[in-house]
């Protein structure tokens, strides 16, 4: 089989905690042969680490012809950009690290630049590919179709405490909210939640689409401090509960729950970065309940994705407009949240 | 009545679901409890009934020692107010069976998490329902309980709003001392039915798991901090039997209820309110 060779924009705790383990997961199939980030000792490091090349600069990446997949895990205000210039470099495909950009009108130049040019885009929400919560979504009977309750509550660590058991990182890992405490004017609480949103929940919220579809409004919203949000949003027969807080001196707890008339599905992941298998997912009803659980986490079973989807045996399985879509549903749950706030303290 | 004989429970009028799952846990305590009639016995009110505030003044007044309400449902307040003055002249005691606030294991270790509620960020807790249990136009039990739970630890609710209310499900809201509150339940056959809780602050971390009322599963309540996760002494009691126990040792002199009427009916009163059902 022809190795497929991977261009990487973005050398940070991303790339080197989840994408090169989860590429290195997957045998010889995928080759990363490229690495670009403008910080030099980074970029350096991280490219000799796995024999690729380094560039400053994204574009070098992006014409660069033994490279047939883009992986961006750049900052997230230039992935609208680099999207863009690799769907114009015609590549095999790309995948974005999440969000896939962060306003309505660059989710629109994206939807546009792979429609025009045919190159897949797929997004890094990985736990759309976790194989366990995919095996219990498909059980679950008439997805977004009836009264439902979903609860999305993510408890996570110091970023740190994952990325050092996922490799020894070159520069530092960011964690949100671990820094300095943040100006508290009602604007910069609002940024921060809408930060929030577009950085974390966004991670849940596709899968939350496929129950609740949308249009929905934000009933209530507060930003909770170092990071993370209390926020309820509900279509008027379909309500969510989404909470977050990081970082914790805990260990980590990512749920999501969902109830219907009939059903409940409970989804436990992972923390993020780890490798450390699917999600454990359970499915009850009347009868009892069912569970799965897998070898493989939702960052294997994406990156094999986009392998066959590069190499032509499939096509995505979110399509771009679907991805473009959960974003258009993520940016106005964000927009209505800090909304929310600025309207309480006017 | 003497110490040493059980003392007698008396059912008034009751659904017979509700009526299986308390004989099951009558039986679980033959030397404390036992059914037959008694005027001057314990009196069981089914709360379903629209008119189970004024059975309970029927009851105290016809010289009931204790009585215990099951599943309160909406009343009207000055009925409610009525049994509440009519149980407190008497001094007998009222007990309201409620899966989560009244858990022995959560009552155990409530004090140790109220001296670190100042540390929350977040309270997050809601009830699955059954739709057997729901009776009436709205979900007061659930939101009882969570209010009495909240309040156990925070000593205040806070200004609860109501963020949505419906025949299935309802979203109530407040911040206590910089916590966020969410307090919800939600009606769904699916089984697995009980009350979740988060309590959660950067130093510790709380998950509550209350099982259904009836089976006599253990509630999980694990607390997470740097150094792992202990969690409470696992008690396989059921919700009913807690009630009843607590109950007799009440009637007997020898505890005091976990929760007494009035502040039940107070409870009852700010949960009405906000889900628009006063
Ligand atoms: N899916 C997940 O679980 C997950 C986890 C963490 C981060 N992410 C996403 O991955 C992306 C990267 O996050 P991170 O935590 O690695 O951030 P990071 O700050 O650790 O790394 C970003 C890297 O990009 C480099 N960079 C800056 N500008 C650039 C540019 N214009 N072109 C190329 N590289 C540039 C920086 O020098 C840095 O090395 C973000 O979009 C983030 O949301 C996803």
């Amino acid at each position: 089989m022809n190795r497929i060779g991977v261009g990487i924009i973005g050398a940070g705790a991303a790339t080197q905690a989840i994408h090169l383990p989860a590429l290195a997961a997957l045998g010889d199939r995928l080759q990363p042969v490229h690495i670009a980030d403008p910080d030099q000792g980074v970029g350096e490091q991280v490219a000799a680490r796995v024999r690729a090349r380094w560039s400053a600069d994204a574009q070098a990446v992006i014409d660069d012809q033994a490279v047939d997949i883009v992986a961006i895990c750049s900052p997230d205000w230039v992935h609208a950009d680099q999207v863009e210039a690799a769907c114009r470099a015609g590549k095999k495909a790309v995948l974005c690290e999440k969000p896939l950009a962060k306003t309505e009108a660059d989710a629109t130049r994206i939807a546009e630049a792979s429609t025009n040019s045919g190159v897949p885009v797929i997004v890094g929400t990985m736990h759309r590919y976790d194989p366990a919560f995919v095996a219990a979504r498909s059980a679950w009977q008439g997805f977004g179709s009836r009264r439902v309750f979903v609860r999305s509550a993510i408890y996570l660590p110091d970023n740190n405490e994952m990325t050092s058991l996922a490799t020894n990182q070159a520069g530092s890992t960011i964690t949100p909210g671990a820094g300095p405490a943040p100006d508290e004017t009602p604007e910069a609480t609002a940024e921060a939640l809408r930060n929030s949103v577009l950085g974390l929940a966004i991670h849940n919220l596709p899968l939350i689409r496929t129950l609740i579809p949308g249009p929905v409004d934000v009933l209530e919203a507060r930003l909770m401090r170092p990071y993370g949000y209390s926020i309820t949003i509900g279509d008027g027969l379909r309500i969510a509960r989404l909470a977050a807080l990081m970082p914790g001196r805990w260990d980590p707890s990512w749920t999501l729950e969902a109830w219907d008339d009939r059903q409940h599905l409970e989804v436990r992941f992972p923390p993020s970065y780890v490798l450390a298998g699917s999600s454990a997912a359970a499915l009850t009803t009347q009868n009892g309940s069912r569970s799965w659980r897998f070898r493989e986490s939702g960052y294997e079973t994406q990156w094999r994705h986009v392998a066959d989807v590069a190499a032509g045996q499939a096509s995505p399985d979110v399509s771009v407009h679907e991805a473009v879509a959960d974003l258009r549903y993520a940016i106005a749950i964000a927009d209505g949240a800090a909304r929310t706030v600025l309207e309480r303290t006017s | 009545m003497t110490a040493s004989q059980p003392l007698t429970v008396e059912f008034g009028p009751v659904a017979a679901r509700t009526v299986l799952r308390h004989r099951v846990a009558l039986a679980s305590v033959p030397q404390l409890l036992q059914e037959g009639r008694a005027t001057d016995g314990i009196r069981f009110v089914d709360g379903e009934r629209a008119t189970w505030a004024a059975e309970v003044v029927s009851a105290v007044e016809a010289g009931a020692c204790g009585v215990l309400v099951s599943q309160p449902s909406c009343c009207p307040t000055a009925d409610l107010d009525k049994a509440v003055r009519a149980a407190a002249s008497s001094d007998v005691p009222v007990a309201v069976a409620l899966r989560a606030s009244g858990n022995r294991a959560f009552l155990a270790g409530a004090q140790r998490t109220a001296t670190h509620f100042g540390e929350l960020a977040i309270f997050d807790a809601v009830h699955v329902i059954a739709p057997a249990d729901v009776h009436g136009a709205a979900l007061l039990g659930p939101l009882v309980d969570q209010i009495a739970l909240l309040v156990r630890m925070a000593g205040t609710a806070g200004d609860l709003e109501r963020v949505h209310s419906s025949a299935d499900g309802y979203v109530v809201t407040s911040d206590v001392r910089g916590c966020a509150v969410s307090m919800s339940a939600t009606v769904s056959g699916a089984g697995d039915h009980g009350g979740r809780v988060d309590l959660v602050g950067i130093p510790t971390r709380w998950s509550m798991h209350f099982p259904d009322q009836g089976p006599a599963r253990p509630a999980e309540i694990v607390e997470y901090t740097r150094d792992g996760g202990s969690q409470r002494e696992l008690i396989f009691e059921s919700a009913e039997r807690t009630t009843w126990i607590a109950l007799h040792d009440a009637v007997r002199g020898f505890s005091h209820l976990p929760l007494d009427f009035a502040t039940f009916a107070e409870y009852h009163r700010m949960a009405s309110v906000v889900l628009g059902a006063s």
